[in-house]
């Protein structure tokens, strides 16, 4: 209860009055979902779509997250299924005794049963930013940040794994960017709102 | 005359003695080159038994079919999973690799395998399914559920040198089972553990027969001297080469112990011929001929393996099955007679029919155009001789279940399409790619009609144009540019003059060759019109198109106008590239073959870890996909309802070429990426377009891998509006025929359209034909 009243009042402040509560596991929707959040008008200062150097990170566009409340915080409220939580431990397990390899397989086999996990692809970009593989953790951040659904307890851990890969590739102004938007959202979810 | 005498007597000592010495030196000679040539031979049998003593071709796997609750697998399925695996029905369960399937659940023994990321032990489960596919899995020891399991990879190939074309499996002497080890003995070498390496009552029948046939003949080798002839194979049979090899036989044995003699062997013996392949060892004959590791065979199994060992070229068990089945008789009585079978144990062998699997050809090499991939994916790593050497074991992400729905597609639907056609039966070829989205691993791959040989592989090799498959990335290359296109632009179909450099004209029309007034983007894409994409080609440059291909993963699109209607020669491995890319939102992922490489102990060599890398906005591409839904919704691919389930979101595009030579269809669910094409590989024009050659085979395929529809819930900066499609502005429910449509947040038409305004409006040409 104590939790709600500001995380309510929040929704108020960001115009996102009116939404659905999601079902634990609306992360990733499973087959035949055609469940869409119907989130408002368009945000401006929206990114342009531009061409791409091919081979060169597209910038995820920056987008306000609503605040929904029962957005699950972990994957093991997520609604992820049995075989995929139990490698996602292992992997957690396999990291802690020193076997990245180990860790990076076993996310990867839960990869291939719920390939649209966004925890599982975050799981694998944080592993491969200690492993000092800056270009592909801020690929596989951005890819968790795509599934993610505007899940804020997703994206705010993806933004600070995209500003780490960033600052270890030496690109000082998007790391700067990221950073901002991973306190952004940190600063949303953690603070109480001042009160009125 | 002072000493003729003397002299005679002097020079006849002299010759005596000459002769002597000579004598003595000519023997020493000769005992110098013979120890010299022992010593030779010791060399060589030494080197070859214990150097590198066999040329280990690498192993190929398929992906491991996992087991979990809720995977969308049937009981039928993982029966059919159990079999290929040569798992075998059994009424109770008994050692590893059998299974009892019955109502509602299949009891499972599972075998031991090390996989790349530890060892599974071999287990014993019941798994429970029903119409969703698998509802628990118990394991049968413990009583508690299992989360996840895998079964033991499918062995699909190997990498043997193409000179002598040797494969092997290794197997040891200790997990051989003592049947076949006693078996054998009995058959070939009564007297293995007590001679030197010759058998001299053997030698002497074989001189015997020799002498009185006139000529030479084989005699009755010891296991030690076949092992020596396999070693060095030559059929010449000459005295000299006996001898040579009664040498080598008695030096082996001096310097090794007589398992070790016998293990070789059993790894060594020539068992048969696949092709240019020369099947070697008891280890590959079991999967070769049986489909089985060798520790499940069962008696009437080996005897048929020790029945053929005396020449596999007479005793072909697939060419000849009497004359074998006569052989593996005799076997299994003279086993009885020796002890090794109870009578009750002989009986039933006797009952047994040959049991060989997959019909005239072995269960290893099935897969040739996949197994041609890992080959060239894994020479750009390795030597040659390191992969025909080694003993790798390569682990694929081959998925058996795709590659046969792929195969049986194929081969079902081509004869169809070739009576539609009245073209002579085996005039079209055909080739096609199955990839898994997100992780881009190649599942499956045909690459021509000899589905099970290796021949011209059409899906890697075969590069042709690829017509319209070409215009999603035209498309894409405007949605791009949200400020100047969306879905809704309305654009003309007009024709085209283009001025080309030498003074010619190009000027492309449609299909039908008719025009269709204007039109939404989508609707131009939908029904495959030329004329609006080359013009829109051409407003956003020939190197704004190429860009976008080359975001998609292809650089190869010549800088041309003619690339905006698909003059761009691909295989289908390359389209299956460019569309993984799209299906996978704009996510880069070089599509890959191979998971794991370990040595042959099973320690890690080599991971290839999944790389994802965006290369192309996902906006965009969301609105592209969504466009190329319309593909089949209502444009050039719409009979693919008619097969696949109406609720099932797909999206894809039809190829066609000029004068119909190609038929192209590409396209993607949620979970995977299909390419198909159908031609001649005479280039002569087919008759079929790529939505009556290609989609029927690609939408059926569809269906039968049950495909996951695409999720409908549009990325973060793509919203949705109500547009009237005749003017692309906003509509409202007066509006007749308004569309939903997905724009990039912040350009949906802000305008409204005369509809909403209360005004009528013609409804538009395009549509009008639709309903038409």
């Amino acid at each position: 209860m104590k939790h709600l009243v500001p995380l309510l009042l929040l929704l108020l402040l960001t115009g996102c009055a009116g939404l659905a509560p999601q079902a634990p596991g609306a992360s990733h929707p499973q087959p035949g979902s055609s469940s869409r959040s119907t989130d408002g008008a368009p945000i401006a200062g929206a990114p342009t779509a531009g061409p791409v150097t091919p081979g060169e990170p597209v910038p995820v566009p920056e987008v306000r997250p609503p605040l929904l409340p029962s957005y699950p915080r972990n994957i093991e409220s997520s609604g992820a299924t049995a075989p995929v939580l139990s490698l996602v431990r292992s992997a957690r397990e396999a990291r802690k005794s020193g076997k990245p390899e180990a860790a990076s397989a076993s996310l990867e086999r839960a990869l291939r049963i719920e390939p649209r996990n966004p925890w599982v692809w975050q799981a694998l970009a944080s592993l491969h930013l200690q492993l000092g593989q800056a270009e592909q953790a801020e690929s596989e951040a951005q890819k968790a940040n795509s599934l993610a659904r505007r899940n804020p307890w997703i994206e705010v851990e993806n933004w600070r794994l995209i500003a780490a890969a960033r600052g270890l590739r030496g690109n000082a102004a998007g790391a700067a960017q990221a950073e901002a938007r991973h306190e952004e959202l940190k600063r949303l979810l953690i603070q109480p709102p001042l009160a009125p | 005359m002072p000493r003729p005498r003397l002299a005679f007597e002097f020079s006849r000592r002299k010759l005596i003695r000459t002769a002597l010495v000579g004598t003595a030196l000519v023997v020493s000679v000769l005992m110098v080159v013979f120890a010299f040539q022992i010593a030779s031979l010791d060399r060589e049998i030494r080197s070859r038994f214990a150097g590198a003593r066999w040329s280990l071709p690498a192993q190929v796997y398929a992906a491991p079919q996992e087991l979990y609750p809720g995977l969308n697998l049937s009981l039928a399925d993982l029966q059919g999973e159990l079999q290929r695996l040569g798992y075998r029905p059994v009424e109770a369960l008994e050692g590893p690799g059998s299974f009892v399937a019955r109502a509602g659940g299949i009891d499972v023994a599972t075998r031991a395998f090390s996989f790349w990321d530890g060892a599974q032990k071999a287990g014993r489960m019941l798994v429970r399914g029903g119409s969703g596919g698998i509802e628990s899995i118990t394991d049968l020891a413990t009583g508690q559920p299992l989360d996840l399991t895998r079964l033991d990879p499918l062995l699909i190939g190997s990498i043997y040198p193409s000179r002598g074309g040797e494969d092997r499996v290794l197997i040891q002497l200790s997990e051989s089972p003592p049947l076949l080890v006693q078996g054998l003995l009995a058959i070939e070498d009564r007297s293995f553990y007590s001679h030197h390496g010759i058998s001299l009552r053997g030698i002497a029948r074989a001189a015997f027969e020799n002498f009185t046939s006139g000529r030479v003949r084989q005699g009755a080798s010891t296991i030690t001297q076949q092992l020596v002839k396999n070693f060095f194979l030559s059929s010449e049979r000459t005295v000299r080469r006996k001898l040579k090899e009664i040498v080598m036989s008695l030096l082996l044995e001096a310097h090794y112990p007589k398992d070790a003699i016998l293990e070789a062997y059993l790894n060594e013996i020539y068992m048969g011929q696949d092709g240019s392949r020369a099947v070697h060892g008891f280890g590959l004959a079991s999967s070769f001929y049986f489909n089985k590791p060798l520790s499940e065979l069962r008696p009437h199994e080996m005897a048929l393996l020790v029945g053929i060992v005396k020449g596999p070229g007479q005793y072909d068990p697939r060419r000849r099955p009497e004359l074998v089945r006569e052989r593996r008789d005799l076997v299994l009585k003279t086993w009885a007679t020796r002890g090794l079978l109870r009578e009750d144990e002989l009986e039933r062998a006797l009952a047994q029919p040959l049991g060989l699997s997959g019909g005239a050809r072995g269960g290893v090499e099935r897969y040739p155009a996949f197994v041609e991939l890992v080959k060239r994916q894994l020479k750009d790593q390795y030597p040659d001789d390191a992969l025909t050497n080694e003993g790798l074991r390569i682990f694929t992400t081959l998925a058996p279940r795709a590659q046969e729905a792929l195969e049986a597609r194929l081969l079902a639907d081509l004869p169809a399409l070739e009576q539609g056609r009245k073209l002579k039966p085996g005039t079209l070829e055909a080739a096609g790619v199955i990839t898994s989205v997100e992780g881009g691993e190649v599942q499956a791959i045909v690459g021509g009609r000899q589905i099970r040989y290796a021949g011209f592989n059409r899906a890697l090799d075969s590069r042709r144009s690829i017509g319209s498959l070409a215009k999603p990335f035209v498309y894409l290359a405007a949605l791009m540019q949200p400020e100047r296109y969306n879905l809704g632009t309305v654009l003309q179909d007009e024709p085209v003059n283009l001025k080309l450099s030498k003074g010619n004209v190009w000027s492309p029309a449609n299909y039908d060759k008719k025009l269709h007034g204007s039109m939404p983007l989508y609707v131009a894409l939908a029904q495959s019109y030329n004329l609006p994409t080359v013009r829109l080609g051409l407003d956003l440059s020939v190197k704004t198109v190429q860009q976008a291909f080359a975001g998609a993963g292809f650089a190869g699109a010549p800088a041309l106008p003619s690339i905006f209607l698909g003059a761009v020669d691909m295989s289908p491995l390359d389209v299956a590239q460019v569309y993984n890319t799209l299906a996978a939102s704009g996510y880069q992922t070089p599509l890959s073959a191979i998971r794991e490489v370990l040595t042959k102990e099973g320690q890690p060599l080599k991971r290839y870890p999944f790389k994802v890398k965006q290369t192309l906005p996902e906006g965009p591409v969301y609105l592209t996909t969504w466009a190329m839904g319309k593909v089949l919704e209502f444009g050039t691919a719409r009979a693919a309802y008619n097969v696949i389930p109406a609720g099932t979101r797909l999206a894809g595009k039809t190829g066609t070429t000029d004068d119909l030579r190609d038929s192209w269809f590409a396209g993607y669910s949620a979970d995977h990426v299909a390419v198909i094409w159908v031609g001649r590989d005479d280039y002569k024009p087919t008759g079929l377009t790529g939505a009556t050659g290609a989609l029927p085979v690609w939408a059926k395929l569809m269906r039968d891998l049950r495909v996951r529809g695409l999720d409908s819930t549009p990325p973060a900066d793509v919203e949705e509006a109500l547009v009237d499609p005749a003017t692309g502005l906003m509509a409202d429910e007066s509006c007749a025929g308004a569309v939903l449509i997905p724009y990039i947040a912040g350009y949906a038409p802000s305008q409204s359209a005369p509809c909403a305004a209360g005004l009528l409006s013609e409804p538009a040409q395009w549509l009008k034909e639709l309903f038409n």
